[in-house]
């Protein structure tokens, strides 16, 4: 009896050693930890607290992309949730708000449809994000105020949309980077986990 | 979230039927060794070797209770729906003078829906057991639900909670039962190539049988291997 339990050992040990724990193609771009408040960066805490105090419910995640660490506050605020992105010494990247298709111009929503129809037979939005990002470095620290004051004047516009799609080649999850006009600008193929544990 | 606090607490509610052990419970070990590969972005297929181990007779021939090599395969008709089907053979109490076999051909329907890195999973199976003494028709129903224990993405190195129910008919031209199975898990992703669950699950066989119903209990250790 014995012997059998060693062989299923040898043979499981075996097949699942020949497959390499960790390789260059295994790590992902982004890796997300969540975190404590008092381990945010100084700076990027100061203007969070700058807009809501400690009470607000906020959470607060790092970012790993195998070259960089960065920064990620989330809430919610006037009805929308927002992320709020810091390069990994607390200047902030970016600001994203969750968003409805309808809540892009008329004008960019077409542009954005014609170029989806053009990819793919059939597409389903599942996130849409109005992402806010300063036109001058300089400028960076002053993108949430004025996000906040809703004045977008030095403020660059896009759109991040995440679509379940396919055509006759493809199928998969997308996510799109469109500018504030709907005219693409990258799309990268969401790699989602193996369904062989639940289906 | 304090996982560890989350996992014990789910574990002492897996485990409360213990207390229903009785002469008509089972205690099971269950490796599973599967291995996975996709051969474009709507067909893949999985193959598995499942053994059902009786931790009561472990020290006996009757410790294995079978061996089960399964392939299945799948077909993406939209990102979150799938149809498949597959083949198992199960090969009972190979250690015991007068074996049995059983061939099961199975079809089923999944879908499923994303919420952020939370899964939530739907399966319809239907299944044909050829066994060497009978022939049984079986309907199955699962809902699964996975979610990350640490941020909002489940990535390498961290760990995943699974819940699973699945309530199931089984029947032929004499007779009919049912079957229900909860299961709850704790899984650790260690790429997208690897992943080790450990399982716990209670079984509630034999429902609308008139010898009672029938407890099993099983701990489940699986490895998941995709290319």
């Amino acid at each position: 009896m014995k012997y059998y339990y060693l062989a299923f050992l040898f043979f499981s040990t075996l097949l699942v050693t020949s497959f390499p724990l960790v390789s260059a193609q295994d790590i992902k771009d982004e890796n997300e930890k969540s975190i404590n408040r008092e381990d945010m960066p100084t700076s990027s805490l100061a203007m969070i607290n700058r807009f809501w105090n400690k009470e607000k419910k906020v959470d607060f995640y790092r970012q790993y992309n195998g070259a960089m660490i960065s920064y990620e506050a989330k809430l919610e605020w006037n009805g929308h949730q927002y992320s709020i992105e810091f390069d990994s010494v607390g200047s902030l990247v970016n600001v994203e708000q969750l968003i409805d298709f309808k809540d892009i111009s008329v004008a960019s929503q077409n542009t954005i449809i014609e170029e989806l129809s053009k990819q793919y037979t059939r597409f389903r939005f599942t996130r849409i994000q109005r992402q806010y990002s300063a036109e001058k470095a300089e400028d960076r620290d002053e993108t949430l105020e004025d996000v906040i004051d809703e004045d977008y004047e030095d403020l660059i516009i896009r759109f991040e949309i995440v679509v379940d799609a396919q055509n006759k080649d493809v199928m998969g999850s997308f996510e799109l980077l469109f500018d504030e006009y709907g005219n693409i600008i990258q799309k990268r193929r969401i790699v989602r986990r193996s369904l062989d544990n639940i289906w | 979230m304090n996982f560890f606090k989350t996992w014990a607490l789910l574990s002492v509610i897996a485990l409360l039927p213990l207390c229903a052990f009785s002469q008509q419970s089972e205690l099971i070990w269950n490796p599973e060794l599967s291995y996975s590969w996709k051969s474009s972005d709507r067909l893949g297929f999985n193959t598995k070797l499942s053994i059902f181990n009786s931790v009561l007779d472990f020290d006996n021939n009757a410790a294995i209770q079978y061996i089960e090599p399964q392939f299945s395969f799948s077909y993406g008709i939209s990102s979150r729906t799938k149809l498949g089907g597959g083949y198992y053979y199960r090969l009972s109490t190979p250690m015991i003078d007068g074996y049995q076999y059983e061939h099961r051909f199975l079809q089923q329907i999944g879908f499923i829906s994303f919420i952020g890195d939370r899964r939530l999973a739907h399966r319809l199976r239907l299944e044909q057991r050829i066994r060497s003494s009978s022939y049984q028709n079986r309907l199955r129903y699962r809902l699964s639900y996975d979610f990350p224990l640490q941020g909002q993405e489940l990535d390498p190195g961290e760990t995943y909670l699974i819940l699973k129910d699945e309530m199931m008919t089984a029947f032929n031209k004499d007779e009919a039962d049912a079957e229900n199975r909860a299961s709850v898990g704790m899984g650790w992703y260690f790429n997208s190539k690897q992943k080790f669950e450990l399982g716990l699950q209670y079984r509630t066989q034999d429902i609308f049988s008139d010898g009672g119903i029938n407890h099993l209990f099983l701990i489940s250790t699986s490895y998941y291997l995709n290319r």
